[in-house]
């Protein structure tokens, strides 16, 4: 699967020095971040990191201490039902009413939701399959058939910004797959989806920008592309002749080669294609060039 | 708004927990009814209230019927509709919030202001059908099972209520009694926006009662300090409505308390809840 890259710069969530603090303990720190529209936007971090204070607090769940939000150019204190009306949300595990069907749970929040149309409710649980199980009672459902419900509730109403924290939790791995390119098509469909999870390679896989946060700040921002491709391994003909040309340029941090020949370049972001360009014209023959380090190992060097 | 309450209404009313409470006024009723039915005559001569009375008066006729029925059975239950009246008032926001339903209500554009005057609004129907279907039950079936006549009340001296004169004054306790549950249904609400466990406001809004009660009818002098400052001082209003003459001025200044002690726990319910951040 390939991230997509934002096509404009509109910003969908801006939050400007978001802080929340719970006695003396603060659990978002002057959290400044930027989800542009068509984003999927990877928001990651430790346990007890702040992502899920920062999503209440994008919600409304949680009052901030300090700083503020603004969805679609309007600040959440003052614009918050129109703006939840374009919004919507999986936070955590989902709760439902246990007693009533599958179909009335989603009949009541979208009536909340301004949405009368029968038709809607059978479209979401359709995305997420459980139109046959509609009519049965939650309290018969699996905890992964209530995480899809909960994804189903989120997507009432066809919202343009769609958070969805930590969504495959307590799903099969054929159920994690099928929510993954689900949210690839929900942004296809031109919804922004902000997605926060432990699971990296998931984050690797569909995200296009992510921001790391830990102890409550922001460590790093950016394209996934971007951030991950400051390392990168190069395999040429002549590994060792390579290394000698590389060496002179300046945004060429390092240069390692191993036993079997495979360079491992540190290099400044965005010089990639040039670092290509500039090994066939000096006559090598460049067999791959791939990112040096996983998303895993990215994170946990910065969160150490 | 209408549309908020509707939503509250089915949740509160597709829930068995909410139908716990008619089940067990039923069960209440059809169980006095059928011991008064069997042996009725030995409870009148037993009573305390008219062990006396018999000595004192020749009696003609059958003091038991549907409207002595029906006030007795007001007199034994009131005390305990307030635990049937907080299992479902407690559970209104506490419950969301210990089932994780109270984040999905929260994130959908209605206010917190509206989401909680609909659920009070399904809590106080709630409280009044409850006290109804005592009324009707115990004055409806009472009066097809016992017949009906003159209500006679013993408490410092004796009352004889013409069959007319008990129904007009069953229709003014009804209201009063109402009244006085609609008050431990703003508590029950008040403590459940305190808490995220549904059995907290239960158990919290029956202590409060419990003491109150107890501070309410203790002929103490430093309780008498207290004990304007209490609701349930005031919360048997509704058996003025068999006084005679009936003290309107006094009723009408219990219900005036009665009334400014709701406003106050459904304010201060209103307030939290607005500031309040939704962790659970």
């Amino acid at each position: 699967m390939t991230p997509r890259l934002s096509m404009n710069s509109n910003a969908i969530l801006t939050t400007n020095r978001l802080t929340k603090r719970f006695g003396k303990f603060t659990a978002v720190d002057a959290l400044d971040i930027r989800v542009n529209r068509g984003d999927i936007f990877g928001f990651l971090g430790p346990n007890g990191a702040g992502k899920s204070t920062t999503i209440r607090m994008i919600l409304g769940l949680i009052k901030p201490d300090a700083g503020e939000i603004c969805l679609f150019g309007d600040n959440l204190k003052q614009k918050r039902g129109s703006i939840l009306d374009r919004t919507g949300a999986l936070v955590e595990k989902p709760g439902f009413y246990n007693y009533l069907s599958a179909r009335r749970n989603l009949q009541l929040l979208a009536i909340l939701a301004g949405i009368h149309d029968h038709a809607e409710i059978d479209r979401v649980l359709r995305i997420v399959d459980l139109f046959d199980r509609a009519e049965d009672k939650v309290k018969s459902y699996s905890h992964g058939m209530v995480q899809r419900l909960g994804i189903a509730q989120a997507l009432l109403g066809n919202p343009e910004f769609i958070i969805l924290d930590e969504p495959t939790t307590g799903l099969d791995p054929m159920g994690m797959k099928e929510i993954r390119q689900l949210i690839l098509n929900l942004s296809e469909e031109d919804s922004t989806i902000f997605l926060s999870s432990h699971l990296l390679h998931e984050v690797e896989q569909i995200c296009n920008k992510m921001a790391i946060i830990n102890n409550g700040r922001l460590i790093v921002e950016g394209e996934v592309a971007k951030l991950l491709s400051e390392q990168i391994e190069v395999r040429v003909d002549r590994p060792t002749d390579a290394q000698s040309v590389l060496s002179e340029i300046e945004w060429v941090k390092s240069i390692e080669v191993n036993s079997s020949g495979l360079m491992k370049i540190s290099l400044e972001a965005g010089h990639i294609a040039e670092l290509n360009r500039i090994l066939v014209n000096a006559g090598f023959e460049v067999s791959a060039i791939q990112p040096g380090r996983s998303l895993e190992d990215y994170f946990l060097t910065l969160v150490k | 708004m209408i549309e908020l309450i509707k939503i509250e209404w089915i949740k509160t009313f597709g829930k068995m927990r909410t139908y716990i409470s008619f089940a067990a006024i039923f069960v209440l009723i059809a169980l006095i009814f059928t011991g008064l039915k069997i042996d009725g005559g030995q409870f009148i001569t037993h009573s305390t209230a008219f062990r006396g009375l018999r000595h004192s008066f020749f009696i003609v006729g059958d003091l038991l019927n549907g409207y002595f029925i029906s006030h007795l059975v007001m007199f034994f239950t009131m005390v305990h509709i307030p635990f049937l009246i907080v299992l479902v008032a407690g559970d209104q926001i506490a419950g969301e919030a210990s089932g994780g339903t109270l984040r999905i209500l929260l994130t959908r554009p209605p206010s917190r202001m509206k989401i909680l005057t609909a659920k009070a609004v399904v809590s106080l129907i709630y409280s009044a059908l409850l006290i109804l279907t005592l009324g009707l039950l115990s004055l409806g079936v009472g009066s097809i099972l016992f017949g009906t006549g003159n209500l006679l009340i013993a408490d410092k001296g004796i009352l004889i209520l013409t069959g007319e004169q008990a129904l007009q004054r069953f229709a003014i306790a009804y209201p009063l009694a109402i009244l006085s549950m609609c008050v431990v249904t703003a508590l029950a609400f008040l403590l459940s926006v305190l808490v995220e466990n549904a059995i907290g406001p239960i158990i919290g809004t029956m202590a409060i009662i419990i003491i109150s009660v107890i501070i309410s009818e203790t002929p103490i002098s430093l309780f008498e300090k207290i004990k304007p400052f209490l609701f349930t001082t005031y919360s048997t209003v509704w058996q003025k409505a068999f006084y005679n003459p009936i003290p309107v001025a006094d009723i009408v200044r219990s219900s005036g308390y009665l009334c400014m002690f709701m406003l106050v726990f459904f304010a201060v319910a209103f307030i939290i809840f607005n500031r309040k951040d939704i962790l659970s």
